[in-house]
């Protein structure tokens, strides 16, 4: 009993004391920002190409993608659920449309609408058999990584179309000013993306059934249309990733985006948000996306052998994720 | 009669063969605090999850405010004002402590369905009236829930339930999982509730906490109710002989 | 064991035919056996008893000669040729098959009931899948990355059904999904494939269920990429060292002596993507042993090919030629330069494998040499090697089914000879 005393004593102490410096160490999204920081400063020191603003606009081109996937990523994982196939849905979104406009002449604007939607009726799916059928979410998405990456490649027999309407290159290789396209179309739907979650209604929501799924329905939030919404969200962002890419690749085919699902979650874990759902940060999501675009770039530069890569990789990824428990745990008193 | 705020009358439930709850009548006064007591498995929780619509009774009716009420999930029993502060709290951790308070209800400043915009200062600035209300000390508000103590995170769900226009507060166990200090705290923060006049009821296992705080201390026992006493009347010894069944049921 | 339903069908056309017959009193009693290898052993010990069936399934074309050449049962070819069921009822090749020298057979009147079923069951056409144990051939593919590998499927499908003979194809899931391909292999090991051709997308992590398959007597042909250290019945491909030696010279020729390429590899643990790097990386270095070689390292992904030559050529401004290990990179790089706000022929561009789309950017200046594989006969080779194998005839460990090096002098002639026309936009 005295233990406990003191204990609850010494918190309400310590929490008098530094309170602003808590209220910064509890940020979600410094874990990724330290990393970004600490690989910048050690690629530029081992690479002169590193820091020129060609190379970082080009970093920030390169992450758009994974980015945008990461973003509707990170709504399916606040309210502890996981989506594996939003890289498969991407492709999905990129090839039909693609073929459409290559073959049939379809409307590139009309396109890149039905992109969307392409991806919104997947989430939907998704949502119901997860939220409403009671499926578990994984499973679900790792059945669609096959799934829809599979009619993306039935639909289109295989075979790649190109090249894009020019409104679609624009979208995926085009500048305003100095800023590409891209960047400008990631930045725009982080924005969003953050408005929505920290200052509506869902977005609270998201953060409340992820956190504490009885307790938001006995606080009378119903549950299930929000997970359902969740997924949606995914879905779209998968829509408007599939655009933004077959627009960088000038080509569209059920084999785009192989593999960058895992990005995504990787981006998002990165980011300091929690896989059991919660707790998370959207800009920590963007960037996570942007640290491992940063090291795959820095790979490349200091021409480090194809084994290597994974290796690095995966200690910087350990690397992040270390830190992110460190300052959890010291700081936060999880 | 007019003084009765809940009356229950001929409540069961059956689960498979075993009665959980056999002809039950019961009733809380308004501003009356009223415990709960029993042995494990003497019907208590069953009989709780009727009165807060968790459960459907089998028989029996309930009239809360003078009217006849059919509940059929909890938030029709929030709904007329009974509200139930949960043994593991029902508040979401991560969040803090604003956010906890309104949940569910949130204040927004323009009304779009689920993209409300939601007004965070004006539900800051209420939460700290509301917890200043009830006596408990947070603070920053700012803080997630799961860097509180127990007993502030026990303060923070009761004063919730206060702060909805509650006419009766549940409480199950409210502090069993408390140390000494924070149980002290707690329970003043209940004895400030009967101040302002609601009504409460507190299932516990806690005979000293029940003789300090309730007015009336109702006794089951198999499901059925084995007597209900003033506290001025009755001894702790008393107590203990209903709820084990040594006295016949008066 | 489940009854599968050619097996029910069977046991129907059994029971309407042979056990209709007055010649036979007994009923039908079925043993069971699993897998190809326990039921042949079983036969052969059922054959040799006392009381040997007299009806019994048994499958393609070099089984039932065993049977025959050890007194299990009796020529009929002098009566279905007789009766013209080698034209009508049974295939062709089972027939070739089954020729062989006739013996003196105990109570070869109810014996002669065996092979008939056999020759039947086997060729008889409207039992199709029913069909004892024809000839299939499983090949297992690396997934669909790019247009090549829908010339090697297609060169593949038509050379099983050129010899009339099942092909059972499977991609793995993902481009280097190993694990999929390992469980795919063992899927048809399960099936009992008569032959497996595969495109493996690691050269080592596949010789586990490899060596399971050879060790049940199902023939390896290894397709495209090399299987290491495995005993597979043949490798077809091309020879991917002297088509990358090629690509090599080639560029050598297009920078100065200290100029600067960029190189976008493939998975270097797959033996394609290690035979290409190092192929043409020797033959570069050879001619112009000064020039600087940066390397972009890929999964055979065409957005990590981008993306590296993306990066590289803003970091090395003066490359002045990009060779890549596959189209699908070559496509990328394309991508890359557009970007970049370069044109055509600015920075040159050496393709590999010859796929139409990489072909069609040659026309429009800027793609200048891509070493072509000959995509379609490494499908039509490699399957057509799995079916001799199945056969049990000799095969030649490797086949080099060669290359030729396209430029835009010759790219229209190498498009008809090819019959590539009608992938061209």
């Amino acid at each position: 009993m005295e233990v406990e005393v003191a204990r609850s004593a010494g918190r309400v102490s310590g929490q008098r004391g530094s309170l602003r410096v808590n209220r910064i160490l509890r940020l979600d999204w410094l874990g990724a920002a330290f990393g970004v920081a600490l690989v910048f400063v050690l690629l530029s020191v081992l690479s002169p190409y590193f820091l020129t603003s060609d190379n970082i606009l080009t970093i920030l081109v390169q992450t758009a993608v994974v980015a945008i996937l990461a973003g509707g990523q990170t709504f399916v994982i606040l309210t502890a659920q996981i989506d594996l196939a939003t890289a498969a849905v991407a492709a999905l979104a990129g090839a039909v449309v693609g073929m459409l406009m290559v073959h049939a002449g379809l409307n590139p604007y009309v396109g890149i609408a039905l992109s969307l939607a392409i991806g919104g009726v997947v989430g939907l799916f998704n949502g119901v058999l997860v939220a409403l059928a009671r499926l578990p979410a994984f499973i679900v998405t790792l059945a669609g990584l096959s799934l829809w990456r599979g009619l993306g490649l039935q639909l289109t027999s295989g075979y790649d179309s190109s090249p894009m309407p020019d409104v679609i290159g624009f979208l995926g290789r085009g500048d305003v000013g100095p800023i590409p396209v891209p960047v400008l179309i990631m930045l725009g739907f982080y924005g969003a993306m953050a408005v929505i979650l920290r200052q509506t209604k869902l977005g609270r929501y998201f953060y409340a059934i992820g956190s504490n799924e009885d307790a938001a329905r006995l606080a009378g939030i119903r549950v299930r249309p929000y997970k359902v919404a969740a997924f949606l969200i995914s879905g779209l962002s998968s829509g408007l990733a599939g655009i933004v890419l077959i627009g960088r690749l000038d080509s569209s085919g059920g084999t785009i985006a192989q593999g960058l699902e895992l990005d995504a979650i990787a981006a998002v874990v990165l980011g300091g948000t929690s896989l059991f759902g919660g707790r998370g940060s959207i800009w920590g999501s963007l960037l996570g996306a942007v640290l491992m675009a940063t090291i795959r770039n820095g790979m490349d530069l200091l021409q480090i052998s194809p084994f290597l890569q994974l290796v690095t990789l995966g200690l910087v990824i350990l690397l992040a994720v270390g830190l992110d428990v460190l300052r959890v745990r010291r700081f936060v008193w999880v | 009669m007019t003084a009765s705020l809940l009356e229950a009358h001929g409540i069961g439930k059956h689960f498979g063969g075993v009665a959980a709850a056999d002809g039950v009548d019961f009733h809380i006064n308004q501003h009356e605090h009223v415990a709960l007591v029993g042995d494990n498995g003497a019907g208590k929780s069953t009989l709780v999850k009727i009165l807060t619509g968790a459960i459907l009774p089998d028989s029996g009716e309930i009239w809360f405010d003078g009217q006849r009420r059919h509940f059929t999930t909890p938030l029709d029993a929030r709904r007329v004002g009974i509200e139930t502060v949960y043994q593991n709290l029902a508040l979401a951790d991560h969040l803090d402590v604003a956010a906890n308070l309104f949940l569910g209800r949130e204040d927004c400043r323009i009304r779009l369905g689920p993209f409300s915009l939601l007004a965070h200062d004006r539900m800051r600035r209420k939460a700290g009236e509301l917890l200043a209300q009830t006596g408990v000390k947070i603070p920053d508000l700012r803080e997630p829930l799961q860097n509180l103590s127990g007993g502030q995170r026990q303060s923070i769900a009761i004063a919730r339930a206060v702060g909805w226009g509650s006419k009766l507060i549940i409480m199950d166990e409210p502090t069993a999982a408390l140390g000494v200090q924070e149980t002290a705290h707690v329970e003043q923060i209940i004895r400030n509730l009967k101040n302002q006049g609601m009504a409460v009821l507190i299932v516990s296992h806690n005979l000293r906490q029940v003789f300090d705080l309730c007015d009336t201390i109702w006794v089951m026992r198999r499901g059925r109710i084995a007597g209900h006493r003033e506290k001025r009347s009755v001894s702790a010894e008393n107590i203990v002989r209903l709820i084990t069944g040594a006295d016949a049921v008066a | 064991m489940i009854e599968m339903n050619h097996m029910i069908s069977r046991r129907k056309l059994l029971e309407s035919t042979a056990l209709a017959s007055p010649a036979f009193t007994a009923g039908l009693s079925s043993t069971r056996a699993a897998g190809g290898e326990t039921y042949k052993t079983k036969q052969t010990i059922e054959l040799s008893s006392d009381n040997p069936p007299d009806v019994y399934y048994s499958w393609q074309g070099a089984r039932a000669k065993e049977l025959i050449d050890n007194g299990f049962s009796a020529d009929l070819s002098p009566y279905y040729v007789k009766y013209g069921w080698n034209k009508s009822h049974i295939l062709g090749s089972r027939v070739d098959a089954m020729r062989t020298k006739n013996r003196q057979i105990p109570s070869w009147s109810k014996r002669f009931l065996c092979i008939a079923l056999a020759a039947l069951l086997a060729g008889v056409a409207p039992f199709g899948a029913m069909a004892a144990e024809p000839l299939v051939v499983g090949y297992v593919t690396k997934s669909a990355t790019n247009q090549g590998w829908i010339l090697i499927n297609q060169g593949a499908t038509d050379a099983a059904k050129e010899a009339g003979v099942e092909l059972i194809t499977v991609g793995a899931t993902t481009a280097h999904d190993l694990g999929g391909q390992l469980a795919t292999i063992e899927n048809m090991i399960s099936r009992h494939v008569t032959a497996l051709a595969i495109a493996p997308v690691d050269s080592s992590g596949v010789v586990p269920a490899v060596k399971k398959a050879i060790a049940d007597k199902i023939p390896v042909v290894a397709v495209d990429t090399a299987i290491y250290d495995a005993p597979v019945a043949s490798f077809v491909a091309t020879d991917n060292v002297a088509a990358a030696d090629d690509q090599g010279k080639w560029v050598a020729q297009q920078i100065a002596d200290d100029g600067e390429v960029i190189l976008v590899n493939g998975l270097i643990a797959q033996s394609t993507g290690r035979d290409r790097h190092d192929g043409f990386l020797k033959a570069l270095q050879a001619a112009k042993p000064h020039a600087t070689i940066y390397e972009v390292q890929t999964k055979w992904d065409q957005t990590e090919a981008q993306n590296g030559v993306e990066t590289l050529m803003r970091a090395h401004p003066k490359v002045a030629a990009v060779a890549n290990a596959w189209d699908g990179a070559t496509m990328g790089t394309i991508a890359a330069l557009k970007g970049l706000h370069k044109g055509p022929g600015q920075v040159k561009v050496a393709g590999f494998d010859g796929a139409p789309d990489a072909l069609q950017q040659m026309g429009l200046g800027w793609v200048q040499c891509d070493v072509a594989q000959h995509l379609y006969k490494i499908g039509h080779d490699g399957i057509a090697t799995a079916i001799k194998a199945a056969r049990g005839e000799a095969v030649a460990e490797r086949i080099d089914t060669g290359h030729a090096v396209v430029t835009p002098d010759n790219v229209k002639q190498f498009i008809v000879d090819n019959h590539l026309e009608k992938f061209m936009q």
